[in-house]
């Protein structure tokens, strides 16, 4: 018996992937009978590649687009966007040739595009597997909640400290050597680039290591402790990877009407430049 | 901005409130209170994430227009800007120093401004806008012909569709061209930059055209040059050679004769950029067996002018008068009309008139002397002559040129009359004249009107034109003619101080003696009385040549008078000589009409003539288009440096061992000969000493895999193309 297609492989996908490699083969095909009849497949790419560069776009501004505002799903245009996205790619290949433009103007239009399109294939990804691995941290946190829950933790901590140095003044020369600087301060750069747990263990095993001073009540507070250190770096792992879902739109969005500007521009220069026919 | 709730108003902010995402403000908390709901104490009102994020695409987008007018807007680096790429080397050259310029110099809207290029774009170009091919051709029309530039191979419609005459398209063609479209063309014309692709680096062959793309407009499809080349159609003997040479009587009797060795590097030798075989010079090649042929067939000289002799009593009889006529050249009709004389006597419409029903071999000879009309045409032809000897005189070489242009509309330019009659000035008409027929202008200077146009043909080269006025028919001519001490043989015009002394005071004066009367060799003074004309008396020349002339007097070449014959004639130089060249070519290039066999028009006369050196015997001569007769004076029948269909550089081919040896390629049959193959006008109606190559021939290498074998491997797309 055939073992069941796994996750990624949804009937969906499959035939979007289908139509998308059968309507760019369509594409290569007549660039090529264009090509090889002297005709210029340059202007047939190119339309199409500003048309593309349309519909992607309408993606974001359908809700305040009257007229396309109740055309389709949200996951049609969603689906819409992803596969008009990817075959911009071959697009634009065939528009250029397979070759990297080496004028100015159309050198930037292609970091341009790419720019947008690698950071919409970027957001693609991410939005595909973070959501899954934010779940298996430890549930759903906002990201607008991050800031005053961080803070939350550490007046907590604070708390359980000042409760703790009324018999011992372990807990709080702990709290004032290590913990205070990771619980009061934004994590670092290396963090945001490549969020990982090792700081979280290393301070909860360090404050393991402080029972052999503690009293069991004391080292009751300090399990409460590792929970708030364990909870902060899942706070700090939410936010860095929300944050990527958030900022990776910086990016693509913030390129996408440059980028349409110059295609624009791009566009009648090619027709201006080819002058009258013949 | 912080502010410090208080801890009613922070729960109300935040402890209660949920922050959305597209919320325009965000609230930061710095600091919360120790219950467990954590309500803020200290907070801080900051922009939210989607706020930030459409601020920074404002930026970029405003960033990016910004930057593009500017760019756009400054000449200086607009050009720059926009380039989408390196041009090819060569172009790049060109336009390096063109600055603002640069666009503009191929594409009509280059020096627009953006508004007008999106006007261009949406609404077409304006009418008057020049077409990037227009611009191209800016540049290229020296290299190719404007007229047909866009046309299909450069060559017009008409001539295109002959050559495609009888090609047909099988049903299979014509469905693998169903995966072709036409090609892109505008009124049947296809612009430059439908192959040439520009912008594409510095190493781009703009001239790259694929097998396919030919096929664009060849319906005929082909796989490749081995498997379905058509056959090459008796390549590369598709014409004979210019040079009428048989290499099957050379090879096989001549140079076995001579006890030499027939190496085919002796004729023919590499070009300087290898890829052709060119004959080598006549001195390299041919002289050593075939100058001193030519020497002995060209002494005789091309006559210009030469007085027939007149049957007197014949025309005394039927009562006709022609006026003075030396006496020497009296007795029977006889003597030939040369050819380029009877040219320049059909300008007189009664000469034309008799010549018209003359056979264009006439000779004073064919006049029957009992026939009335045969000697009234001798008197009407001895009357144009001497118009014809008086014009000369008082014009000089203008009138060689205005009697050419009356006779065959051909106006001659200086150089061209230069060509014909270098070094022959009025001075020698005249000197001829006072010494042949000293009554001349008494006798027909009142026919001969004044010509204008005679006026415009100021040599420069010799400033020899001779102004009438300084033209004087004189007693005293007369006299210095015959105070002159006498001197032997013909003059030698053009060596002799005397052809630039203006009138022939100077020229040795004698009597006249004819070689071909002997009797008025005795007579000095011959008068021939007219009963119907008192006032016509037929003189002799009172002056008398010397001596007849010598035909073995090596040192004189150039314009002669030969008094002995009564001719003015050219003594050429010997092989390839300029001004015997520069006849037979103006002959060639008004015979237009003449059949296509060699000796029955003027052109076949000039040719036949004694004195050309028997030009015709190795120079073939092609009847172009227009139909005027091209004589190949060189080896080449087209010009190297213009792109026909095909083209072969033997270069490559010689370095290999096999190909060195020419018969590698040129099969010769010793047994075919082809010496009548050069006799005709048509250069196609041949047959060759070789055998045509084949395609097998050629793919034995050319072959997929192998060596190229590609269309434009030996195919030129631009036909009639100049090298640049």
């Amino acid at each position: 018996m055939p073992s069941k297609p796994t996750a990624y492989l949804t009937r969906r996908r499959i035939r979007n992937c289908v139509l998308l490699v059968l309507a760019l083969s369509l594409l290569a095909f007549v660039v090529h009978v264009l090509n090889q009849s002297l005709w210029h497949s340059v202007f047939l790419t190119g339309y199409l590649l500003l048309g593309s560069f349309f519909v992607l776009t309408l993606f974001g501004m359908r809700k305040r687009l009257s007229f396309i505002a109740n055309v389709g799903t949200a996951s049609f245009w969603m689906q819409l966007h992803i596969y008009v996205g990817l075959a911009t790619f071959g697009m634009f290949a065939m528009h250029v040739r397979w070759r990297i433009p080496d004028g100015i103007f159309e050198g930037t239009l292609t970091v341009l595009f790419l720019i947008v399109a690698i950071s919409g294939v970027y957001g693609l990804l991410i939005s595909r597997t973070y959501p899954s691995k934010l779940t298996s941290w430890g549930g759903e946190v906002v990201f607008e909640e991050i800031p005053r829950l961080r803070v939350q933790l550490a007046a907590k901590a604070r708390q359980l400290v000042l409760q703790a140095s009324e018999t011992t003044d372990v807990l709080g020369q702990f709290y004032v050597n290590r913990l205070a600087e990771f619980l009061e301060n934004p994590r670092s750069w290396g963090f945001w680039v490549n969020p990982n747990g090792r700081l979280k263990r290393k301070l909860v095993a360090e404050i393991g290591d402080l029972d052999r001073y503690l009293t069991t009540d004391q080292r009751q507070l300090g399990q409460e402790l590792s929970k708030i250190v364990e909870q902060r770096d899942r706070l700090d792992y939410h936010r860095a990877l929300q944050g990527r879902l958030k900022v990776w739109l910086f990016v693509h969005i913030g390129f996408t009407y440059s980028l349409l500007l110059l295609s624009l521009v791009h566009a009648v220069m090619a027709h201006a430049f080819l002058g009258a026919a013949g | 901005m912080i502010k410090k709730n208080s801890r009613k108003s922070s729960m109300k902010s935040i402890g209660s409130s949920y922050q959305r995402p597209h919320d325009k403000w965000q609230e930061i908390v710095l600091e919360v209170d120790g219950t467990d709901d954590g309500s803020a104490v200290v907070s801080r009102k900051t922009r939210s994430l989607r706020w930030r994020r459409w601020m920074f695409t404002l930026s970029v987008t405003a960033f990016t227009f910004g930057a593009m007018m500017i760019g756009l807007g400054t000449p200086s680096i607009r050009n720059e800007l926009l380039a989408p790429g390196d041009l090819c080397s060569s172009h790049a050259q060109i336009l390096a120093g063109q600055g603002a310029d640069r666009c503009a110099a191929c594409h009509p809207g280059g020096h627009d401004s953006f508004s007008q290029w999106t006007s261009t774009a949406l609404l077409g170009p304006e009418v008057d806008m020049p077409t990037q091919s227009q611009l191209c051709m800016k540049c290229h029309e020296q290299s190719i012909d404007s007229q047909w530039a866009m046309n299909p191979h450069s060559v017009d419609p008409a001539t295109l569709s002959t050559w495609a005459d009888g090609q047909t398209v099988s049903i299979a063609d014509r469905i693998k061209g169903l995966a072709r479209l036409p090609a892109p063309t505008h009124a049947g014309e296809i612009a430059c930059s439908v192959c040439h692709r520009e912008h594409h680096g510095s190493e781009n062959d703009l001239t790259e055209l694929t097998d396919q793309q030919c096929q664009v407009c060849h319906q005929q499809a082909y796989h490749s040059f081995e498997i379905d080349h058509p056959p090459l159609d008796n390549y590369p003997l598709k014409r004979r050679s210019s040079i009428a040479f048989d290499h099957a009587s050379h090879s096989g009797k001549h140079f076995p004769g001579a006890k030499q060795a027939f190496d085919c590097a002796k004729c023919h030798v590499a070009d300087g950029s290898n890829s052709v075989q060119k004959l080598a010079s006549f001195e390299q090649s041919c002289a050593e067996c075939h100058q001193q042929k030519i020497e002995v067939m060209s002494e005789p000289g091309l006559a210009l002018l030469a007085l027939p002799t007149l049957d007197m009593t014949a025309i005394e009889a039927q009562g006709a008068n022609v006026g003075g006529w030396p006496l020497a050249a009296t007795g029977d009709f006889d003597g030939p009309l040369p050819p380029v004389m009877r040219l320049l006597l059909l300008s007189d419409p009664e000469a034309k008139k008799v010549l018209d029903q003359k056979d264009v071999q006439f000779d004073f000879s064919d006049l029957d002397p009992d026939e009335a009309k045969d000697v009234a045409d001798s008197v009407t032809l001895v009357w144009s002559i001497k118009r014809l000897m008086f014009e000369l005189a008082r014009d000089g070489q203008p009138a060689i040129a205005r009697r050419i242009k009356e006779v065959t509309g051909v106006q001659l330019d200086s150089a061209e009359l230069q060509g014909l009659a270098s070094a022959l000035e009025a001075s020698v008409f005249q000197g001829s004249a006072n010494r042949w027929l000293p009554d001349l202008k008494a006798e027909v200077g009142g026919q001969v009107p004044d010509y204008p146009e005679a006026a415009k043909y100021k040599l420069e080269a010799s400033g020899s034109l001779l102004a009438k006025q300084d033209f004087e028919w004189s007693s005293q001519t007369l006299a210095a003619l015959q105070d002159q001490p006498e001197r032997d043989g013909s003059e030698w015009l053009a060596k002799n101080p005397l052809a630039g002394d203006g009138v022939a005071a100077t020229v040795s004066a004698g009597a006249v003696s004819s070689g071909q009367s002997g009797d008025a060799k005795q007579a000095p003074v011959a008068k021939v009385e007219s009963s119907r004309a008192p006032t016509a008396k037929v003189k002799a020349n009172q002056a008398k040549p010397a001596s007849v002339w010598q035909p073995n007097d090596k040192s004189a070449v150039g314009w002669v008078r030969d008094d002995g014959r009564f001719q003015l004639r050219y003594q050429p130089t010997g092989h390839a000589d300029g001004t015997l060249k520069s006849w037979i070519d103006l002959v060639g290039r008004i015979s237009v009409e003449e059949n296509e066999s060699d000796d029955t028009g003027l052109f076949g006369l000039l040719m036949a003539n004694e004195g050309m050196g028997d030009c015709r015997r190795c120079h073939t001569a092609d009847r172009q288009g227009d139909g005027r007769l091209l004589v190949n004076w060189g080896p080449e029948y087209r010009d190297p440096t213009v792109a026909s269909f095909t083209r072969f550089s033997h270069g490559p081919h010689l370095t290999l061992p096999q190909l060195r040896d020419c018969s590698g390629c040129h099969q010769m049959n010793s047994e075919q000969g082809n010496q009548d193959s050069f006799v005709g006008f048509d250069p196609q109606e041949f047959h060759s000493n070789f055998a045509a190559l084949t395609v097998s021939d050629c793919a034995s290498c050319h072959r997929s895999g192998s060596t190229s074998n590609s269309c434009t491997q030996c195919h030129n797309y631009h036909v009639g193309m100049r090298s640049e």
